[in-house]
């Protein structure tokens, strides 16, 4: 085909400058190190790469989070533990009250120490944490939740309320426990039954908590055990049916055995003595101490009422170990969500470095077919260059 | 003897002009739509004598350009759509250099909001996170707004070229128009001789118009060229040229209309150009510009509409009820300058996932309404209803409400979102007014003995919500009465298991089996300062499938407009440099028929520098001959 030639220059030119053009995308590649450096280089990279950095961004909150509902349920257990050691001191306090060498002033100065401790347990219910929120208070973290109410019972102020972390896209954990869950609601007695020793009666009969032997057999009810004479007692409902009867017998460990239960009496009790087991119902375990505190105060010399106070003691110390239970259940469920934590938090970093390599695949520049591209591109250019300087000096002109 | 050196003068003057014009082709080797010219030569018609047909040397009979219509209507073709899209890949680059970093866009500021809000449910009563989420909420705010205002600067820009498009291709125009009327002129004087340098500039003219346009040419048999632009438009015809002008449409919407001014009266091209950078332009702002702004204002209006409507679903640090965080601008509606009724009309956003990223025309046919998308065409479903004269209209996401009277043919043009981000702005600094908690708090009583529980106890409209602790008791498994603090019962009813109890706003649903005795509190957690359950919704409203009939989340719509942007800008560029090869080859083409070569000239040029040595040697001959005859004659008369 005829050339012209200013279309001979402008098609040379016209190719230099394409080559310039794409000598100079390459270079901005290799300088920024990536291979999309704007939307239209790539756009479903792109979007990828929206997705995977926000992916990235979620996970590095959802170890955040983590790490935050870490520090306030280790904050919930180190609390947990403290009070957990209180109440075996008080449990312990209680062995020593339950012996018949203690006088009445030995049994205040028991009482003494039993109020403390509880005061330190009211302390620990309280506790706050470093931004002065209340660890037990459910969603009410400004409001005190464990307050001495008029009428000296201590009530809880707070609510149900149980804040959740976000962990991952599927899983959240509690990340406290409302105080009602903790130090209030404790089932009564050994948590089926309640056992009481009539305050009138006149013998040294003890009753213990008592204990179920058949679950299936036991009926909630309200039970009385009367004693006809030392040696005989019956077992009445609160129908006033008798639902069993027999010898009392003191040396062969006094069992008593009805409707699936069983409930152990010492000592020597007086015709017409009466007993009664009712179904548990649910206590704080500060009412709890308050009530033993009470019984320790008030407990006279004679042996009645010494019995008396060996009843309402090994009740106090079932309802203590419920208390104990209770703790227990909640500081192993707190040890486990931190431990679900951890486990989550070691699987979202793996998750992250994966994202992260993605990431790395989708944008950054294979340096070595950037750089080859690169000295491709420079060679083209630079012969395009060469050869039009040699083209623009053939004219015919210059041999007339 | 007298026609030989006839003959020879004859051929030095041919040879003369056939020079001048190589030397005319050299000299205008660089002028741009100059056509090589050709001297044609003739010989003259022999003398009829006794001798029989000896020549009588040779004339020049014109002289021609190399011109072939057909290629230059190609490279005009190929001109105007290589502008166009150059034109299209120059501006989608900068919409796609807005959104070049991937870790700062609006996708990574989305996903760092809804962090920001997580950080506040780890530790919901601290300030410091509520003012964090404050901040990442104006900065969400701030990065709408200057992608937008970078949008509309892209507009003025788009706006201030069309009008200096329009008073190029008015003026060149007007140019062909007068060459026309010159070249007619000159072609009927009665010499029979093309007004080549006219011709070539008029040539060049129409290709520089088709940078401009696209065109269209037909020529005429008085030798002008009609040039038409559009879809067949008259620019000009004859000498006659109209005028191309830019101004405010009929709804004044900020985008020109081009209108071409013609003896017959106004026609609108606005939507019929296509080609050159006027098409260009016109095709990005059809194709990214209006869709861009509005897609922004569907994300900022998806964005607070969300966040408000979670924010008023719970409860602020000091136990309010949350209010509106964000404010954004409404639909805007334009009524027609040539509307005749007197119907004024108003809209408002109903519905998020029906809601597009197209402006829309309210069209009344004098009995129904009717809604079409500007740029496609397409008609939507629009349910209509009618109360004391006000007409409601339903349909694309907006409630469109209609009063007073409109005639046949008033039209409206509805902007859903374009105005959405420029009204944004945070409608409160008060970090306390971040509702992180939910209304309710539930427990059951201790004493319970079934197996009931309260699943879910919500406040599906706060507005509705009559504040307070109540008390659910259940009398029977299958009957209930709620009671209020005061042990009033507010509302009692038979309990069907799955059904949820409704009563004072609020909403219970329940699990499990109720005894006889047991009873539930449903508290008002004014003071659940530790309570995080709304910001944990909160913070993952950018991910609710709310857009696209339920199908796409907010995160989702801004990364695939990121998306949609680069893949117009990588089209519209691989389109340039494709059609930068169409051009190429057009060029060559028209170039190897009506370019100047040198090494050719050069070679015309000794070809007829011989000859006319050739022929000046031919006088000298003739000359020799004549003193020959002379000599012949004195030694005649001596002898």
């Amino acid at each position: 085909m005829r050339i012209s030639t200013s279309m001979m220059n402008e098609s040379a030119l016209n190719g230099i400058l394409q080559d310039e053009s794409a000598l100079s995308n390459t270079q901005n590649e290799l300088s920024t190190g990536l291979s999309i450096n704007s939307p239209s280089d790539n756009p479903v990279g792109e979007v990828q790469l929206l997705q995977l950095t926000n992916t990235e961004t979620q996970y590095q909150q959802y170890v955040s989070n983590g790490q935050a509902a870490s520090t306030a349920l280790n904050l919930e257990q180190s609390a947990l533990t403290s009070a957990t050691s209180t109440l075996q001191s008080i449990q312990s306090l209680l062995v020593q009250a339950n012996s018949s060498s203690n006088n009445s002033s030995d049994l205040r100065s028991i009482a003494a120490q039993v109020q403390q401790l509880e005061q330190q347990l009211l302390g620990v219910a309280n506790s706050q944490n470093a931004s002065g929120g209340y660890l037990f208070a459910g969603y009410s973290e400004n409001t005190q939740p464990f307050v001495r109410g008029s009428s000296g019972a201590v009530v809880y102020m707070g609510d149900s309320g149980a804040p959740s972390a976000t962990l991952d896209g599927a899983t959240s954990v509690q990340t406290g426990d409302p105080g009602s869950a903790v130090f209030m609601n404790v089932p009564t007695g050994n948590g089926t039954f309640t056992t009481a020793a009539n305050t009138s009666n006149s013998g040294s009969g003890v009753i213990d908590a008592g204990s179920v032997t058949n679950p299936s057999q036991w009926v909630p009810d309200q039970y009385t055990i009367t004693f006809t004479d030392p040696t005989d007692y019956q077992v009445t409902n609160s129908a006033g049916a008798v639902v069993a009867s027999g010898t009392y017998d003191s040396n062969s460990g006094g069992e008593i055995s009805f409707d699936g239960v069983e409930v152990g009496i010492s000592g020597a009790p007086a015709a017409g003595d009466t007993f009664t087991i009712a179904p548990s119902g649910q206590q704080s375990v500060f009412d709890s101490l308050d009530s033993v505190v009470n019984a320790l105060n008030s407990a006279g010399g004679d042996s009645a009422s010494s019995a008396q106070l060996s009843s309402t003691l090994a009740e106090a110390q079932a309802q203590l170990s419920q208390a104990l239970g209770q703790i227990s259940t909640v500081t192993t469920s707190v040890g486990s969500r931190i431990s679900l934590i951890g486990s989550i938090n070691t699987e979202l970093t793996s998750q992250t470095t994966t994202v992260q390599t993605q990431i790395s695949d989708l944008d950054s520049l294979n340096y070595a077919a950037a750089t080859s591209q690169y000295s491709e591109q420079y060679t083209a250019l630079e012969a395009a260059e060469q050869s039009y300087a040699q083209l623009a000096q053939l004219s015919l002109f210059k041999y007339l | 003897m007298s026609d030989l050196l006839s003959t020879s003068v004859s051929g030095l003057l041919a040879f003369q002009s056939a020079l001048e014009t190589i030397s005319n082709n050299i000299s205008n080797v660089n002028t741009p739509g100059y056509d090589e010219e050709t001297t044609n030569l003739v010989s003259n018609p022999a003398t009829t004598g006794t001798e029989g047909g000896i020549g009588n040397g040779v004339s020049v009979s014109g002289v021609t350009r190399s011109y072939n219509q057909f290629l230059a209507q190609q490279t005009n073709s190929a001109t105007a759509s290589y502008n166009q899209l150059n034109t299209l890949a120059t501006m989608a680059a900068q919409v796609d250099n807005m959104f070049s970093d991937s870790t700062t866009g609006l996708s990574a500021t989305l996903q760092s909001f809804s962090s920001a809000v997580q950080t506040l449910a780890n530790s919901p009563s601290s300030t410091s996170s509520r003012q964090a989420v404050l901040s990442s909420l104006q900065g969400l705010i701030s990065q709408f707004q200057s992608y937008d205002s970078s949008l509309s600067q892209l507009q003025s820009q788009v706006n201030g070229q069309v009008s200096s498009e329009a008073s190029a291709i008015t003026s060149l125009g007007q140019q062909i128009a007068s060459l026309n009327q010159q070249i007619t002129a000159a072609e009927n004087n009665g010499t029979g001789q093309a007004p080549n340098q006219l011709l070539d500039q008029r040539d060049n003219l129409i290709n520089q118009l088709s940078q401009d346009v696209g065109v269209n040419t037909v020529t005429q048999s008085d030798g002008s060229v009609n040039v038409f632009i559009g879809n067949g438009q008259p620019l000009v015809v004859g000498a006659n040229a109209a005028t191309v002008t830019a101004g405010p449409d009929a709804f004044d919407s900020g985008q020109l209309q081009l209108s071409l001014q013609t003896a017959s009266g106004n026609i609108d091209i606005t939507n019929s150009i296509s080609g050159g950078t006027l098409g260009g332009l016109l095709q990005f702002q059809q194709q990214m510009l209006t869709p861009g702004v509005n897609a922004l204002g569907q994300a900022a209006v998806t964005l607070t509409n969300l966040v408000n409507a979670q924010n008023q679903a719970g409860l602020t640090l000091s136990g309010g009820i949350g209010q509106a965080l964000l404010a954004v601008g409404g639909p805007q509606v334009l009524p027609s300058s040539l509307n005749t009724g007197s119907a004024t009309v108003s809209a408002t956003i109903s519905d998020l996932s029906g809601l597009s990223t197209s402006n829309y025309y309210l069209d009344y046919n004098g009995s129904t309404w009717s809604l079409i998308d500007t740029a496609s065409g397409a008609s939507s479903t629009l349910s209509s209803s009618t109360n004391g004269g006000v007409t409601t209209l339903s349909g694309a996401g907006m409630t469109i409400t209609v009063n007073g009277a409109a005639n046949a043919g008033d039209q409206f043009l509805i902007e859903p979102t374009a105005n959405a981000v420029a009204g944004m702005s945070l409608l409160s600094s008060d970090p306390t007014q971040i509702a992180a908690a939910a209304p309710l708090v539930t427990s059951a009583a201790a004493s319970n003995s079934g197996s009931a529980s309260i699943e879910d106890a919500a406040v599906p409209d706060t507005s509705a919500w009559t504040r307070g602790d109540y008390q659910l008791s259940f009398s029977s498994p299958s009957s209930y009465a709620i009671t209020d603090a005061s042990g009033n019962t507010v509302a009692s009813g038979s309990y069907t298991a799955g059904v949820p109890i409704v009563f004072n706003g609020i909403e219970l649903t329940l699990t499990g089996t109720p005894a006889a005795g047991d009873s539930f509190a449903i508290d008002d957690n004014a003071g659940g300062v530790g309570d995080n359950r709304n910001a944990l919704l909160l913070a993952n409203v950018i991910n609710q499938q709310v857009l696209d009939g339920g199908t796409a989340s907010l995160s989702q719509a801004v990364q695939s407009y990121v998306g949609t942007v680069g893949t117009q800008t990588s089209q519209a560029q691989n389109g340039a440099t494709a059609q930068q090869s169409v051009l190429n080859s057009a060029q060559s083409s028209e170039q190897s028929v009506s370019g100047v070569n040198l090494d050719q000239e050069a070679a015309n040029m000794l070809q007829y520098e011989q000859a006319y040595q050739a022929a000046a040697q031919l006088i000298q001959t003739s000359n020799t001959l004549f003193s020959s005859l002379l000599s012949a004659v004195d030694s005649t008369a001596a002898g």
